[in-house]
């Protein structure tokens, strides 16, 4: 054979002998050593603590918190109890609470009594006469919680020198804090346990460990598996920000990984490096929610709510940051009670802006306005008759305009925008019933009804448009906004943007840089948007909402809305819902909103005045607005 | 031993090791999920399909593969670009396609054409040990290599470098040339290596790869055998810049010198630094190595895991099935990138052995048809499959064993991967056509 290939047979020669030395080394001269290591590997889960949610101006909203607990582990306290118990009671003595002071002895015994009675079951249940030793250290190392939540006087000195207080032990637990109380409630949403239903949609840690039939070490070590695992006893956010963004908030558990090892004779544990991670924290989400604004929506929001309550929304015209989102009655974060799970009056749980539907009633007219404009039915100077004769459709009873129906004479003739300065029905019924099913339809959906808006918050309904055919689908209704059109109150406000951008759509959203962005238009020819511009404008300044000065002060442009809502059991009418939507511009910055009063027509706040959707969003900025005394922080109010 | 003989060894034993492979691979994915449970069955799949393929394609004659031998290096360059536009990235590196059904891994095709391309090329009659001769060696061989790190998938470039240097050696160049093709393979891998330390972007090695070369120093007492203590790589780095500067500029005319340089370059900075203060060297140390110094860099989790399994093999191993790390997942990628520790912690050093031996004759068998055979071609490509195939298993139980920087490298007929199992056997059909043809008089 030639000479190279000799000497490639030799390096083929040689290297499995270096293997085969390496292998001799680790496995035989120090096999035990890592055999032994490997035996008493364990990883022991290090849980993530879960993203916060804040504002965007500096408040806190959800949070998690340390909370201490006290234990007392009766094998390290009972080889000296008198001190320990003399240095504890010192530190007792020097707090003002002296709850901890009295309670310490009686609790120490109690817990003493149980361990002796798991004592006395061990030793039943097993034939010998002692407990083994085993036993026995198991059962003394146990530890038993004396105090939960101690306050930091206890828990500092127990955790800097615990050399101090021999058997008594501290441990931290983390708890979810919402410092904000009722304010923006529903937008936090709420944690709940991890229940049966989950597990379909979640990877469960028994299911892995059962099913997969994968082991703790490698579920423990493994990064996707700790970023989306949930362990028992694990809770998983449900309604608002917490279940939305619940993926990220959770953060990715850790894990410590340690061996034990036979060093000198004695066993000691050593934590491997190399497979042990840190937990990292949950994503913190900022939402664009202005704080001052939101608690001035919430106030009014009480003040001018029927019964069944209300939701307002206002959000930036041009980006979709939601300013404020309002629901009433409220509840305070963190604590639900059944009471309110199961109130179906009033619903406090349930955020009306998205979770509830409602009829549109007056508001939808704009959209049937540019309908008309846009399909050519009419042009913005046509008018039409507004008077006690009345509107009669084929086949169909008379209908009059509601101003007739209330005792008036109706409105004269009137062309589009004076329609909706007036809200006047009978420019509907004439124009709006020469749209086809389809045409409306068309303009609605393209407008965001019968859609979500895609806001990042969970449970967002629909909506509804009426059928073609079947009950509540008559064109005459669908017109003017009731039948079977059902809208929520974030779609008009989402809807009032569009207005407001001449036909750009926004998505709206309560986090920013995380949702699409929508680059939509929808064309609409300028002169239509003229005229629903002077329409919004007129109604402010003399139409239904001409008596409040503040939105002419701001120059709000909206739409009132009544909704009609049928008739009790008894026959008797149930009161309409109350709805204002619109926008205003200030600084640059266009604001859309929309607010609905549940059932609240006529409804008589506490001071005597008769309570309007106009009014609440008057009153909503004039707090907003109002010139400070002392010149602290507000924003800067509109010239004059 | 004669050619009949060697090929005979070479079916057995190619086929043994399937059996262990396939045998290992099922033992460690009995109890895993589905994802995993299915790569058993896929390697199932692939294997009829390569053993059906081999035996359809061995008996032609070494004429065919050298006609393919163009179509098949073109083709692998192609599809090398591709995935690096759309291929899909597991693990850090963009490695794979995905097809409808399958994912193929076209670094494997490579490890096939590259050797029957080095074959034709240094066969080829024009070939007279010229500076242009060895350059055009150098770019066949560099093109395809700069592809697979631009992936960047740094273990099969390992694996394909021994075997060019090996190939261009048997083919009879003059050492100095064999020299200098090893001082530019050190350049670059210098190169690498510097790139990583100051994150040039340019060149995709990531920063983990390089702290696994760290790590390797840091072993616990056990020091690795061709470890070099506390001497920080850059001694060694600027040392091999200089020498490999210098032997390139020193072209034909001092070939000798490149010897003396390359020897005395390596050896001088290694005495002087042996010969400085315990504290100094430490201090050097610690100032380079202090980036690496995370918590987590210090030690190498699939290093740990596989030293765990071997650990546990003991002298006989723990019995089919019975392993501890695999049955119950402590062994990371126990049916690709670690199966030679899953399948030590089953049978052994004993069986170890037994497997290093049958992996052993197999390669010697395909170089005793190779200095057999009178073809230049054919020799040249039996002895390129036997050096890419030494050079897998060196690797892949190198950093099993903790000798060698971690990464991920397929164990050649056991590892679950298709396309790299189809490769392997269509590069047996090649060496049974290669051995049977090789004496005939070709045109």
């Amino acid at each position: 054979m030639p000479r190279r290939f000799i000497n490639i047979c030799a390096i083929f020669l040689l290297i499995p002998t270096l293997i085969a030395f390496r292998l001799w080394n680790i496995q035989i001269k120090n096999g035990d050593k890592y055999r032994n290591e490997s035996k008493h590997i364990r990883a022991h889960v290090l849980n993530a603590s879960r993203g916060s949610i804040l504002t965007q101006d500096g408040l806190t909203l959800a949070v998690d918190r340390g909370v201490w607990d006290l234990f007392v582990v009766f094998k390290d306290f009972d080889k000296d109890p008198n001190v320990s118990l003399n240095n504890l009671n010192l530190l007792l003595s020097s707090i003002s609470d002296t709850r901890y002071k009295k309670d310490l002895l009686f609790k120490i015994e109690h817990s003493r009594k149980k361990m002796k009675k798991t004592k006395d079951k061990e030793l039943s249940l097993s034939n010998k006469k002692k407990l083994s030793r085993y036993l026995t250290r198991l059962i003394e190392n146990q530890p038993h919680l004396l105090f939960k939540n101690v306050p930091a006087e206890i828990w500092i000195p127990l955790k800097t020198r615990p050399q101090d207080f021999p058997g008594f032990g501290i441990e931290m637990r983390t708890r979810r804090v919402y410092p904000q109380g009722q304010f923006a409630a529903h937008l936090i949403g709420r944690l709940g346990m991890f229940s049966h239903e989950d597990r379909k949609n979640h990877p469960y840690y028994l299911d892995l460990i059962l099913r997969e039939r994968l082991s703790h070490f490698s579920i423990a070590t493994d990064e996707h598996y700790q970023s989306t695992v949930f362990y028992p006893e694990d809770t998983i956010g449900r309604n608002g920000l917490e279940g939305y963004y619940q993926s990220k908030l959770r953060g990715i558990n850790g894990c410590l990984v340690d061996t034990q090892e036979v060093v000198n004779g004695k066993r000691k544990k050593r934590v491997i490096e190399g497979l042990s991670v840190p937990p990292s924290k949950g994503w913190d989400f900022y939402i664009t929610v202005n704080s001052t604004l939101q608690r001035h929506c919430e106030k009014v929001l009480e003040d001018y709510s029927a019964e069944r309550g209300g939701s307002v929304v206002i959000m930036n015209a041009r980006t979709g940051d939601v300013k404020a989102m309002a629901s009433y009655p409220s509840f305070t974060a963190g604590h639900i009670t059944n009471e309110q799970i199961h109130d179906r009056i009033h619903m406090p749980l349930r955020n009306k802006c998205l979770e509830t539907q409602t009829w549109p009633a007056s508001v939808f007219k704009i959209v049937t306005s540019i309908a008309i404009l846009e399909e050519g039915i009419a042009n913005t100077r046509t008018q039409v008759p507004c008077n006690t004769a009345g509107y009669t459709a084929k086949g169909s009873r008379t209908v009059h305009c509601w101003h007739v129906n209330y005792g008036y004479s109706g409105h004269g003739p009137q062309n589009v925008s004076q329609a909706i300065a007036n809200s006047c029905n009978m420019y509907y019924y004439h124009k709006g019933s020469q749209l086809s099913w389809h045409k409306l339809n068309h303009w609605a959906r393209l407008f965001g009804f019968g859609q979500k808006t895609g806001i990042d918050l969970p449970h967002e309904l629909r909506g509804q448009l009426p059928p073609q055919h079947g009950p509540g689908s008559g064109i005459t209704n669908f017109c003017i906004g009731q039948g079977n059109l059902q809208v929520t109150t974030l779609q008009v406000a989402t809807f009032m943007a569009t207005v407001a951008n001449r036909g750009k759509v926004i998505v709206p959203h309560l986090v920013e840089g995380i949702h699409s962005k929508s680059s939509k238009t929808i064309s609409v020819s300028d002169t239509t948007w003229r005229a629903i511009e002077d329409g919004l404008k007129m109604t402010v300044d003399h139409g239904t909402a001409k008596q409040f000065p503040e939105l002419k002060r701001h120059q709000v442009l909206g739409k009132t809305g009544t909704a009609e809502t049928g008739k009790t059991k008894e026959g008797k009418k149930k009161p309409a819902h109350l709805w204002f939507a619109g926008y205003w511009k200030e600084k640059g910055e266009v604001y859309s909103f929309a607010i609905c009063l549940l059932n609240a027509y006529k409804h008589v706040k506490k001071n005597g005045e008769e309570a309007t959707s106009a009014g609440a969003i008057a009153e909503i900025l004039k707090k907003y607005y109002k010139k400070p005394d002392t010149g602290t922080d507000n924003p800067t109010p509109k010239e004059e | 031993m004669n050619i009949k003989l060697a090929k005979y060894s070479m079916w057995i034993t190619a086929l043994l090791i399937n059996v262990i492979g396939m045998s290992t691979i099922y033992s460690v994915t009995r109890y895993s999920s589905d994802g995993i449970r299915n790569s058993f069955n896929n390697q199932m799949k692939f294997l009829i399909i390569s053993i059906v393929f081999t035996l359809l394609v061995c008996r032609l004659p070494s004429r065919f593969w050298k006609i393919l031998t163009p179509w098949a290096y073109m083709g692998t360059l192609i599809l090398l670009t591709a995935v690096l536009v759309i291929g899909k990235e597991i693990n850090g590196a963009q490695s794979w396609i995905q097809l409808p059904g399958l994912s193929i891994q076209p670094s494997e095709f490579l490890k096939f054409s590259l050797v029957i391309a080095l074959a034709k090329v240094l066969s080829a009659k024009y070939q007279q040990n010229r500076l242009q001769d060895f350059l055009l060696v150098f770019f066949v061989s560099a093109l395809p290599l700069l592809l697979i790190l631009m992936q960047p998938d740094l273990g099969t470039a390992m694996t394909l470098i021994p075997m060019v240097i090996g190939v261009t050696y048997l083919s009879g160049y003059d050492l100095p040339h064999i020299g200098m093709l090893i001082a530019l393979g050190s350049l670059g891998f210098i190169l690498l290596i510097v790139s990583a330390i100051h994150e040039w972007e340019w060149i995709p090695i990531h920063t983990y790869q390089l702290g696994r070369i760290i790590r390797l120093f840091h072993q616990d007492e056990l020091a690795p055998l061709l470890s070099l203590g506390h001497i920080p790589p850059q001694i060694i780095m600027w040392s091999t810049i200089a020498l490999s500067v210098l032997s390139l500029i020193m072209a034909s005319s001092w070939r000798k010198l490149i010897w003396v340089f390359l020897i005395v370059g390596h050896a001088y900075p290694l005495y002087q630094w042996s010969s400085q203060t315990e504290e100094h060297r430490i201090a050097v140390n610690e100032h380079f190595l202090k980036p690496f110094r995370a918590k987590r860099m210090i030690e190498e989790p699939q290093l740990i895991a596989a030293k765990y399994a071997l650990a546990n093999g003991n002298l006989t191993g723990q019995g089919w099935r019975q392993g501890e790390q695999t049955q119950y997942q402590r062994l990371p990628y126990a049916y690709s990138d670690l199966i030679f520790a899953a399948f030590t912690e089953e049978w052994g050093f004993v069986g170890a052995l037994f497997l290093l031996g049958l992996y052993t004759l197999l390669v010697l068998s395909l170089i005793v048809m190779a200095s057999k055979v009178e073809d230049k071609f054919c020799a040249l490509s039996l002895s390129g499959i036997a050096l890419m195939l030494m050079g897998q298993i060196f690797i892949h139980v190198g950093y099993t064993t903790g000798i060698i920087p971690m990464t991920g490298i397929t164990m050649p007929f056991m590892s679950a991967g298709g396309t790299a199992l189809f490769t392997t056997w269509v590069g047996i059909a090649l060496a049974h056509s290669c051995a049977s043809h090789g004496n005939e008089y070709q045109r």
